[in-house]
This record gives structure tokens, sequence and C-alpha cells, in this order.
């Protein structure tokens, strides 16, 4: 049986070996455990063991039980996973909703354009902080910038890597209409949201203002609008959502246990 | 009028098996959907012969009691009531759970939502041919066997008879009797349909929504779901034969309460100066089951030219243009008909206003009433317009200010009704006095073929996405058939508007029926007159516990399905904390189970509030008289159309209000408003499929009951005993 690693970015950071299938994967983790609760969870397929990890126990302890059902988690880290592996080695990323199904983000590659300045940029973008940090932002930079800034050591409040998405932005009730599906974003905290827009185009020099200390209960999938980017100074990693269309094609029943559909 | 009775049962009954058949060789689809097909098909026919079993029980203690205190000819009555209503809620259901996975394989097979809108109107249709079919088949039966046959319809029958056991005070007409043990076998039936479906159906719907949808986060009708399948026949046994039952009750109630009144207005009248002839008798018993014939008649027109001519993708206008095509006919024809029918009769001498088109123009103002009730109740419970759309904006504030407003919309919406409601009982009384009023009831029902068939059409299409969900059918199909289903939810609405309305009018004329039968021989006194005396102490108290009395009955039945509904949660409950391989799909979940204790818990709620309808006017009448018991009929009565309204508007704009959020308004699914607005819905769904249908059962029930046994709790009571005892 193959041993793949796995690195959930979300709810926790963790660096985990599994004899099971990305999928597999997914459902235990989510909902497959008698221990678990139904929680949604983010987590990166790692092509290549690196960076200051037990690799010798994982391989000695991640083996099939004695009846022949494979190792489903040996543990190798829980803390200062991210930073620690090479961002050469990150695979696809899996969305998994809280009733287990997972959706597989294809990895383009490091670095580019797109990274950089989405189409559709319009000077704001809101992102939400997966991993190490979880806060939801608004920033006036683009994601890669926004990226290389928040892992800038020479910012004061910085992280050595970040792994966000950048979500859609709704501040008025017509933007809400059939199909927007921004789900907790709307109401309570949108006059909240709208002020810390308007502080961060005000004063440019501000490269991030905080609209929610802790977004993690909150957040639904049907909010990112163009991916997931995973940053470490100027190199990026960008893991592009599909469309809406796409997903009603492709993935369906993912796009309904998301909500998105 | 014989010809067109027969015409129309023969062509609504063929049509209905013309069109099972065309139902039937429908390809139903691939292994898996044929598996949980049938995995439905089954739970629903079990739950339905239980349920039935049960019911023959209570049944042959009724039969018993007609069969030796009134008659026996209304003892076969009932029997035949009984059998129709089963008969053609049996049918429907079995149509239903055979054309749902047809539907969703024609939309698997097709992607055309006219196709399969065609393949599931079809499958409504079986019921809705059935339930105006077998309505007037039983009533055919029971009026030319008993009527004309045995003479019970002869003029010098229509007197009032002692008991046929001699039993010393007990007088009633004969006929009256065996025509409201016709209806009573039918409401027998249409309650426990109503009220055991609606506890299982509801039961099976929050048990899924509560731990699948909102604990466990799967979507609607996910395999992975234990209560899914139960759910799903929850809405065969109580959407379908719940609401099929319901409904032919609610036609047959308005067909007897004409019927009763001639015969009791022909009683009264025989010493007057100016009695009733008997042709005059004839003729207004014979126009309202020829109206009833024509009204059939044009339905299944309406339902042909719908099935042979290629349907458009925009369902709405479909269900619409065929209920107004019925209705146009119905109106057309019945004129033609009662312009001969009436030719050369003395109206004015019959207390008819307008000369021949009295009875029509009565009928004309029934079938308008109910447009318009149904247009107010699609007002108050389609997100299109305001009242559910400020429900659902509501819920931005939360759950209390959901259901606060739903409620608010709930209680707006009865006026409106109950405005129409009492302009059509002053006009239709003053175009043909309480005759009209009975009247006014038929022509409300007079369609109801197709108002049956586009209301099963629902269920159909909502079973149809759920078969195409568990079988991971592709989006396309999906999104047909949930289209088909959200059109479905507005006309659920509608019809209960038609059902309430009617009702409201039948017992109107039931009423005046009972007042006549409590007065028993002094009925046919010249200086009688038919009045109520509310300031009677009796009669008032009786209004109070009477409008006191759906409430408990409401209460009864919310507490029953919030009872089936909490161990249906632990069961699913427990299947996920017990078996974690059925949330990742590697375990089937056991489906049998949670099936089982839908139906357990339905079959053992569903007897109390039942054995309430039947036994309350009898309790009631025998410890205070006929009095108390018309005070009860009257206070009953208002106070259960208003709950009728209040829950089953205030029920829909919680459902669709939620369903307007679901559709990307204030933040969509997963918003802090969308959790609101599902437990707006939650709260809302027992009220709205359970209550409210069940309630126009009950003041019709309870009419029925008061009519027959009137007679003889106004000789015997404890009241009037314990009062001569004092003296």
């Amino acid at each position: 049986m193959q041993t793949n690693l796995y690195l959930t970015v979300f709810p926790m950071e963790a660096l985990i070996a599994s004899q099971l299938s990305p999928e597999a994967f997914a459902a235990y983790m989510s909902v497959g455990a008698r221990k678990g609760s139904a929680e949604a969870l983010i987590f990166i397929c790692i092509n290549k063991e690196n960076g200051p990890f037990c690799w010798e126990e994982a391989r000695q302890k991640c083996v099939p039980h004695a009846d022949g059902r494979p190792k489903r988690s040996f543990y190798l880290s829980i803390h200062r996973v991210l930073e620690n592996l090479d961002l050469e080695t990150m695979g696809d990323l899996y969305l998994v909703t809280r009733d287990g199904r997972c959706l597989a983000l294809q990895r383009p590659g490091i670095g580019g354009g797109e990274c950089q300045m989405p189409e559709d940029w319009d000077g704001i973008g809101l992102y939400k902080e997966l991993c190490p940090v979880h806060p939801l932002v608004v920033s006036c930079r683009p994601p890669g910038d926004f990226g290389a800034y928040m892992t800038s050591p020479d910012n004061r409040v910085s992280v050595p890597s970040l792994l966000f998405a950048d979500l859609r932005i709704v501040t008025t009730p017509e933007q809400s209409q059939v199909g927007s599906r921004v789900g907790t974003l709307f109401d309570r905290r949108m006059e909240h949201l709208k002020s810390c827009i308007e502080e961060v185009q005000q004063r440019r020099d501000k490269g991030a203002k905080i609209v929610d200390r802790s977004y993690a209960s909150r957040f639904s999938y049907g909010l990112i609008k163009n991916g997931v980017y995973l940053c470490r100074g100027q190199q990026c990693l960008f893991w592009p959502m599909p469309s809406r269309d796409s997903l009603k094609e492709t993935a369906y029943d993912w796009g309904r246990s998301a909500e998105i559909f | 009028m014989n010809v067109w009775l027969i015409a129309a049962v023969v062509a609504a009954l063929g049509l209905a098996w013309v069109n099972f058949r065309i139902v039937c060789g429908q390809q139903p689809g691939t292994d898996k959907m044929q598996a949980i097909a049938k995995a439905i098909q089954e739970g629903a026919d079990a739950f339905l012969r239980l349920q039935y079993r049960k019911i023959a029980v209570i049944a042959v203690l009724i039969l018993l009691v007609l069969a030796v205190v009134v008659s026996w000819q209304a003892a076969v009555a009932f029997v035949i009531g009984a059998s129709m209503s089963a008969t053609a809620g049996w049918i429907g259901m079995k149509t239903a759970t055979l054309a749902n996975v047809r539907v969703a394989n024609k939309a698997r097979e097709t992607e055309s939502l006219g196709e399969t809108l065609k393949v599931a109107f079809l499958g409504g249709s079986v019921m809705g041919l059935a339930v105006g079919g077998f309505a007037l088949l039983g009533l055919g039966v029971v009026v030319y066997v008993f009527g004309h046959l045995m003479g019970q319809m002869r003029p010098e029958m229509l007197t009032v008879h002692g008991n046929w056991l001699g039993i010393p005070g007990i007088r009633d007409i004969p006929f009256t009797m065996t025509v409201s043990g016709y209806a009573l076998g039918c409401s027998i039936i249409a309650m426990f349909n109503r009220v055991g479906g609606g506890i299982y159906t509801k039961a099976a719907d929050m048990g899924a929504d509560l731990v699948g949808k909102m604990e466990a986060g799967i979507p609607e009708d996910d395999p992975r779901n234990p209560a899914t399948i139960a759910d799903n026949v929850g809405d065969n046994v109580g959407d379908v034969a719940g609401l099929g039952s319901d409904l032919l009750e609610s036609y047959v109630g308005a067909m007897i309460s004409a019927l009763v009144l001639v015969s009791c207005q022909f009683f009264s009248r025989a010493q007057s100066a100016s009695p009733m002839t008997a042709m005059q008798l004839e003729k207004l018993i014979a126009y309202p089951l020829l109206f009833g014939a024509l009204g059939l008649l044009s339905c299944v027109v309406g339902i042909t030219t719908m099935l042979v001519r290629k349907m458009s993708n925009r369902p709405h206008r479909e269900l619409n243009g065929v209920t107004m095509l019925s209705a146009v006919l119905t109106i057309v024809f019945t004129g033609i008909a009662g312009r001969v029918f009436f030719s050369g009769e003395d109206m004015a001498s019959m207390g008819f206003s307008v000369g021949w088109m009295s009875p029509w123009a009565c009928a004309v103002l029934g079938i308008l009433a109910g447009i318009v009730i149904g247009k107010i109740a699609e007002y108050y419970t389609s997100f299109d317009f305001r009242p559910t759309k400020a429900v659902a904006e509501a819920s931005r504030e939360g759950a209390a200010l959901t259901i606060t407003q739903g409620m608010a919309c709930g209680m707006n919406s009865v006026i409106g009704p109950v405005l129409v409601l009492g302009t059509t009982i002053i006009l239709a009384h003053t175009f043909g006095g309480l005759y009209g009023v009975a009247m006014a009831a038929i022509g409300m029902l007079s369609f109801v073929t197709v108002t049956v068939s586009v209301d099963t059409y629902g269920p159909i299409a909502d079973n149809a996405g759920g078969i195409s969900e568990m079988a991971q059918l592709n989006h396309h199909v999906r999104e047909i058939t949930d289209n088909l289903d959200a059109v479905g939810n507005t006309t659920a609405a509608i019809g209960k508007g038609f059902a309430i309305g009617s009702a409201a009018l039948a017992a109107l004329s039931l009423f005046a029926s009972y007042i006549y039968a409590q007065a028993g021989d002094r009925a046919a006194a010249p200086d009688f007159s038919l009045i109520l005396n509310m300031i009677n102490t009796l009669t008032l108290s009786g209004a109070v516990v009477g409008a006191g009395l759906p409430y408990l009955f409401s209460g009864i039945l919310i507490e029953a399905v919030a009872k089936a509904a909490r161990r249906m949660v632990q069961e699913v409950r427990e299947q996920f904390a017990r078996n974690p391989g059925i949330m990742t799909g590697e375990v089937l979940p056991n489906y049998r189970q949670c099936v089982e204790i839908s139906s357990a818990g339905a079959l053992r709620e569903m007897k109390i509030p039942a054995l309430i309808a039947v036994l309350s006017p009898l309790v009631f009448g025998f410890i205070f008289g006929a009095e108390f018991v018309g005070g009860l009929l009257i206070g009953t009565t208002l106070s259960a159309i208003m709950l009728a309204l209040y829950t089953a508007n205030a029920g829909g704009a919680w459902d669709n209000g939620k369903k307007y959020i679901e559709s990307g308004h204030f933040g969509g699914k997963g918003s802090e408003a969308h959790k609101a607005a599902v437990i707006g819905d939650t709260v809302g769904d027992p009220l709205k499929d359970t209550v409210g249908p069940s309630l126009d059962i009950l003041i019709k029930i309870m009419s029925v009951v008061s009519l027959i046994s009137v007679s003889i709790f106004a000789k015997y009571n404890i009241y009037d005993w314990l009062t001569s005892f004092m003296r």
C-alpha cells in the first residue's frame, strides 16, 4: 500500500502520513471517525518527503493494520508545518465539505501573472487567511502582492508562508441577488466590511485591515472568487477555483454539499 | 341526468386507466433508480396497508352503530363512501409511486422540461380522475339505489320517520341519513389519511432535515441520509393519498350538503303556503349531480387537451392553462345545462331570484370565489409577492423575527378569503337561498379533478427530484425536477385555499340541515323558521367550546408530529454515530428502520385526533343536548376556517421565504438569514401540511356526525334529564 503525505491547512495545520487515497482521506478526516465532528477541511497533497520531520518513524508506523486495513493517519507534526515544507513539493489542494465530499484544485505552477493580478481586479481584495493564521482581511493589494507583503520579513506582523483565498465582495443588497450565494458575509457584517474597505482605500499605505479576527466557522467555499494562493516572499502558488458552470458540469454533488447549488 | 353522470364517470375512470397504462409504459430508468423507487413503493404500500387495516377496525364500529341507531341503508352508504375514498387514495398513491421514477427517467433521457412535465402531470391526473370519478360513482350509486330504486327520494318518504328498531324519539328523514352516511364514509378515510399521512410525512421530513441537513450538513435527498426514503414515502402517503382523500371528501361534502338541504326544505315546506313540488324536488336534487358530472367531463376534456399537445417549458403556465380551461368549460356547459334543465320551471316559487340562472350563478360565484381565494393564497405564499419576501427579509434578524413575521403574514392572510367567503354567501343566498350557498360550494369544487391532478403532480415531481438526487443523475435532470417541484409548492397552497373555502360553504348548508334535523317534526310546522338563537346560554357555551376545539385538535396533531419526529431524529443520529461508514458512503444506511419509525409513529398517533372529530359532537350532544352542539358547530366552523387559513398560509410563507433565500437573496444558503429561515420552515411544516388540511375535514366530520345523531341526543341528554329532575 502506498503511503501518501497530506498537509492539512484548515481548520488545523498538520502533516499527516496516510495510506488512504485523497478522497478517502477527505471522508475519513471530516466524517469518517466516530470521534470526528462534521466540519470543513482543506488539505494539500505533498509529493515528496522534505523538511525537518520524522520521516523514518512515519515509514515504520504508517503500515497496514494486522487485519489488512490501511493506516488512516499518522501525525508527523501539528505546528509550523507549512513554513517548513518546500513549495515545489506541494501538489493538488482539496476542499472538503463538512459532509465529506471533496473537490480537487489542480496546481498549475509556481509564480505567473494570474497569481499577481487577477483579470477582474478592481482595486480591493477580500482575503480569507487559511494557514497559519485565520483572519479575514481587506487589502488594496492584489493577491500576489498581498501574499508577498504578508510574508515579507520587513513587515512587522508577517508569517513565513501564507495560504489564503480571495473572496467575493458584497457590500450592497443588490449584489446579494440571485446566484451570488454570499453566505455569512452578508448582512450583519456588511457595514463593518464597508468601513474597512473605505479605510484601506483612504490609507493606501495600510497593507491590510482585519475585518474579522477569526472567520473559521463562517467561511464557506461559495465565497471563493478566483482561487487559493500560497505565498512565500515573491514565490506564489495558485490553485484556481473552477467557475460555477464548470463546477455544475464536473462537481455538482460537491457544489450541493458546499451549498453553492 | 343519469346519462351524463354515467358518461362522466366512465370517461373519467377510463381516462384514468389510459393514463395509468401510459405511465406504466414509460421506461423506469437505471437499475439504481429502480431500486430506489422500489424501496419507496414498498414503504408506501406497507404503510397504507397497515393504515387501512387500522381504519377498518374503527370503520366496522361506526358501521355497526350506524346500522343499529340510524339505518342499514346509511351503514351501507357509509361502506360505499369509505371504499370510494380508500380506493381513490390507493390508486393515486400507487400511480404516484410508479410515476416518480419514470418522471426522473424522462428528464434523464430527454432533458426537456415540457416532456418531463407531461409524464408528471399524467401521473397526477390518474389521482385527479380517480377522485372525481369515484366520488361521483359512489354518490350516483347511493342516490340511484337508495333514492330511486328503494324510494327514499319519493316525496312521501321525505318526511320524518322513526328509528327502524322503534327506539322512541329517534326520528329523521331517511334519505338525508343515507347520503350523510356516504359522506361520513369519505370523511373518515380522509381524516385518517390526512392525519396519518401528515404525521408520517412530517416526522420523516423533519427527521431528515434536522439531523441530515442541519447537523451532518448533507444536502436534501442525499442517499447517505437514513431518513431520505421515509421522506419520499411520506410525500406519497401524505401529499398524494392524503390529499386525494381530502379533496374527494370535500367534493362529496359539498354535494351532499345540497342534497340534504333540499330534502329538509321539501319536508319543512310541505305544509306551507308554497310547498315544493315533486318535480322541483327532483330537479333540485338532480342539478348538483348534473353539475358535478359536467364539471368532471370538462376536466376530462381539459386534461386530454393538455396531454395530446406539445408542452412548453413553462410548467406554471401549462398548469394554470389546464385549470382555467376546465373552469371555463364547466361554466359554459353547466350554464347551457341549467338553461335547459330549469326551462319552464317557476323558479321564483323555489326562492330563486334570477330565474333559471340562479343555481348556476351561485355555482359560478363559487368558482370565482375559489379562484380569488387561490390567488390570495398565492399572494401570501409565493415569493414573487411582498408578504413572503418580508418573511425572508425578517430572517436577516434571526429566527425569532422569522417566526413573528410568518405569523403576521398568516394572520393577515385570513381576512381576504373570509371577506370573499362572506360576500359569496350573501350573494349566493340572494340568488338562490341556502340552496344557492350549497351550489357555491359545489361550484368551487366542480373542477376538483384538475385541482387534484395539479396538486398531485407536485409530490410526484418532488419524488422524482429525490430519486435523481439519490441516483446521482446529472445536474440537468435535477434542475428539471427542481423546477417542476417549485411550481408544485405554489399549486399546493392554491389547492388548500379551495378545500378550506368549500368546507366553509358546505358547513353552512350542513348547519342549516342540522337545524332542520334538530327540529324534527316541528320543521314541518307552518310557523317554523330557521333560527339559531345565539342568546341561548347553551348555544353560546357550545360556540365558545367549539371555537376552542380546533386548537385542541391542532395541538394534539402538532404534538403527534413532534413525537414521531423526535424518534426519527434519535434514530438518524444513532445510525450516524454507530456507523461512520454511512457518511463516507462505504455503508448503506438502514432506510427500513426509519420507514418503520415513521409508520409506527403515524399509526399510533393518528387515532386520537380522528376520534376527537368523530366523538366530540356525540359526547357534547349526550351531555348538553342539541342546542349546545348547534353552537359547537358554529364555533368550530368559524374557528377552524380561520386557523386553517392561518396555518396553511403562514406555513407556505415560511417555506417559500426559505426558498427565496436559497435562490441567492440575503446571503443565500449558509447565511445567517438562511439558518433562521430553515427554523421558520421547520415550525411551519406541521402547520401547513398536517394541521391546516385536517381542519377542513374536522369541520365536515363534526357537521355530518351531528346531523346523523342530532335526533338522538336532542331526545336523550344528561342536561335535559337533570333540568327536568330539578324542576
